[in-house]
C-alpha cells in the first residue's frame, strides 16, 4: 500500500519499507523532531524527494492519498464543541468527509468527555487536555480512514486508566492501517504489528515487537553495530546478538538482559 | 418544493444577503449628506485586501486542512478562482455604487485606473498571503507585509498619482509571485522560517 525508499530525515536515512492494509505501525524517536518529520512526510504533507509511493505514485499532495488517510496531532486542538451532529456538519463541509455520527455520539458517551470539558457563557467548549486527547481520538475513529495518528495518548495517565483501556480496544479493533507517532511505548503494549524505531546511532530499525528481541547490556565497545539507545545509567540498549556474539558477552561476564521494546522508555 | 425548504436553501440566503447589501448601499449613499465624501470604495477593497492577505495565509499554513485531506494543490486552485470571483464582485459593486453617486449628486466619480489599482492591490495581497503561508513564516512578521502594501496604496490613493507604473508593478508581481506559488506547494516541508 505504502513504500518508502531511501528516505531521508534529519541524519536518518530509511532504506526499504513496505506498509501493508491494516498494519499497526508504531514510530518512536528519542527526539519528537524526528518522529513529527517523519509522519509528516509519510502522510503527505511534507515534500519528499520520490521516497515515498502510494499505488506506485508519489504520495506528497497526492489526492487519492489525501482522501484515504487522516493524519492528526492529538497535541492539537481541532474542535471547540461536543455537539457530533455539528461536527459531522463542519467536517463534511469543511474537508468534503464523512464522519459516523452514531459511533462518534457512542464513543463521547462511553469516555464521559463531557466531564473532560468547560462550556463557556458563548457555548464554546474549552477541553482539558485529556479531553482533547480523547475527543480527537474519537474524531480520527469515526472517519474510519487510514490513520496517522501522533502522539495519540498523551496526557492519558494512569488515572485514567478506563479511558486508555478504551482506546486501546478502539485501536486494536480498528481494521484500517495504523501508524502511531509513540509518546509513551508502554502503553500500546502487544497492541503493534511492527515498531520503526530511530535509534541515538543514527539508524533507523523496523523492529517486529513479536519476534525480535532487544538487550541492555553494561557499557562496552564490542558490538558497536548492534547499539540501539543509550540508557540514563550508561547502559546500551542493543539489537538481539547472534548467538556467537551472545555467548562471547556471557563469557566476558558483562551484564545482558533481554527486555520488551515496550519498556525501553524507562531505561531512557 | 416547499416554502420552508426554500427559505433553508444556501442560494437563497446568498441572494437575499446580496439584495441587503446593494440595499444598504443605497441608503447609504442616500443619507450621505456631503458630496466630497471619501469615496468608501476604496476603503472597501483596502479591507478586502487584508482579509483576503490572512485567509491567504492562514489556508496555505494549515496543518489541519493538510490533515484532513485537502491537498495543497486543491487549497491553492480554489483560492485563486474564488480571488478572480471576489475581484469582479468589488468591481460591480464599485460601478453600482458609483452608479447611484452619479444619479444622487449628478457627479461622476468613476476612475478606472484607480480601480484596476484596487484590483491588483488584492490580488497581490492574496498571493503574498499565500506564499507567506506556504513558507510558514511568522504571522507577526508577516503581517508588517500587508500593513506596508496598504500603506503605499493609500499614498497612491491620495498623495501620488503612478497607477499606471504601479498597475504594471503589481500586475507582474502578482504573476510573479502565482508561479513561485506553484513552486512552493510542489516542493515544501512545514518549517518556521522565522
Amino acid at each position: 500500500m505504502i513504500e518508502i525508499k531511501k528516505l531521508k530525515i534529519k541524519d536518518y536515512l530509511i532504506e526499504d519499507i513496505e506498509i501493508i492494509k491494516g498494519e499497526k505501525i508504531g514510530v518512536f524517536a528519542r527526539e519528537a523532531e524526528v518522529r513529527d518529520k517523519f509522519l509528516l512526510s509519510l502522510a503527505g504533507i511534507n515534500r519528499n524527494y520520490d521516497n515515498c509511493f502510494f499505488k506506485k505514485e508519489n504520495l506528497y499532495d497526492n489526492k487519492a492519498y489525501f482522501q484515504n488517510r487522516i493524519y492528526l496531532d492529538c497535541q492539537e486542538k481541532y474542535l471547540e464543541t461536543l455537539n457530533f451532529s455539528k461536527i459531522a456538519d463542519i467536517i463534511n463541509t469543511k474537508f468534503k468527509m464523512k464522519i459516523d455520527r452514531a459511533y462518534l455520539a457512542k464513543y463521547i458517551d462511553a469516555l464521559k468527555i463531557r466531564g473532560e470539558c468547560e462550556i463557556t457563557s458563548t457555548y464554546k467548549y474549552i477541553f482539558t487536555y485529556i479531553g482533547n486527547t480523547l475527543i480527537n481520538l474519537g474524531l480520527a475513529f469515526s472517519t474510519g480512514k487510514n490513520l496517522i495518528i501522533n502522539n495519540p495518548t498523551i496526557h492519558i495517565d494512569d488515572e485514567h486508566k478506563s479511558d486508555e483501556e478504551y482506546i486501546y480496544n478502539e485501536l486494536k479493533n480498528y481494521t484500517k492501517l495504523i501508524v502511531l507517532g509513540i509518546n509513551n511505548l508502554i502503553q500500546l503494549k502487544d497492541l503493534l504489528n511492527r515498531v520503526i524505531l530511530f535509534t541515538d546511532f543514527n539508524e533507523v530499525i523496523v523492529f517486529n515487537p513479536k519476534k525480535d528481541n532487544l538487550y541492555i547490556i553494561d557499557n562496552c565497545n564490542i558490538v558497536n553495530e548492534l547499539y540501539v539507545f543509550k540508557c540514563k545509567d550508561e547502559r546500551l540498549i542493543i539489537k538481539e546478538p547472534p548467538q556467537e556474539t551472545l555467548k562471547r558477552l556471557r563469557r566476558q561476564k558483562l551484564n545482558l538482559k533481554r527486555i520488551s521494546i515496550y519498556e525501553i522508555e524507562k531505561y531512557l | 418544493m416547499k416554502l420552508k425548504n426554500i427559505y433553508n436553501s444556501s442560494l437563497f440566503k446568498l441572494i437575499m444577503v446580496v439584495l441587503l447589501c446593494l440595499f444598504a448601499i443605497l441608503i447609504a449613499v442616500s443619507l450621505s449628506e456631503r458630496e466630497e465624501q471619501i469615496n468608501f470604495v476604496y476603503l472597501v477593497y483596502l479591507l478586502t485586501s487584508i482579509s483576503i492577505f490572512t485567509i491567504g495565509y492562514s489556508k496555505m499554513a494549515s496543518i489541519v486542512t493538510l490533515g484532513f485531506g485537502i491537498t495543497r494543490y486543491e487549497t491553492y486552485r480554489k483560492f485563486n478562482i474564488s480571488l478572480l470571483f471576489i475581484i469582479l464582485y468589488l468591481f460591480l459593486f464599485a460601478i453600482y455604487y458609483n452608479l447611484l453617486y452619479y444619479l444622487a449628486y449628478n457627479k461622476n466619480i468613476f476612475d478606472l485606473g484607480l480601480l484596476i489599482l484596487l484590483s491588483l492591490v488584492v490580488f497581490f495581497s492574496g498571493q503574498l498571503g499565500m506564499m507567506l503561508g506556504n513558507l510558514n513564516l511568522n504571522e507577526y512578521f508577516s503581517s508588517v507585509f500587508i500593513v506596508i502594501i496598504i500603506f503605499v496604496s493609500i499614498l497612491e490613493i491620495f498623495v501620488f498619482n503612478y497607477k499606471i507604473y504601479i498597475n504594471f508593478f503589481l500586475f507582474f508581481a502578482s504573476i510573479i509571485l502565482i508561479v513561485i506559488n506553484y513552486a512552493l506547494i510542489k516542493n515544501i516541508k512545514i518549517e518556521k522560517f522565522i
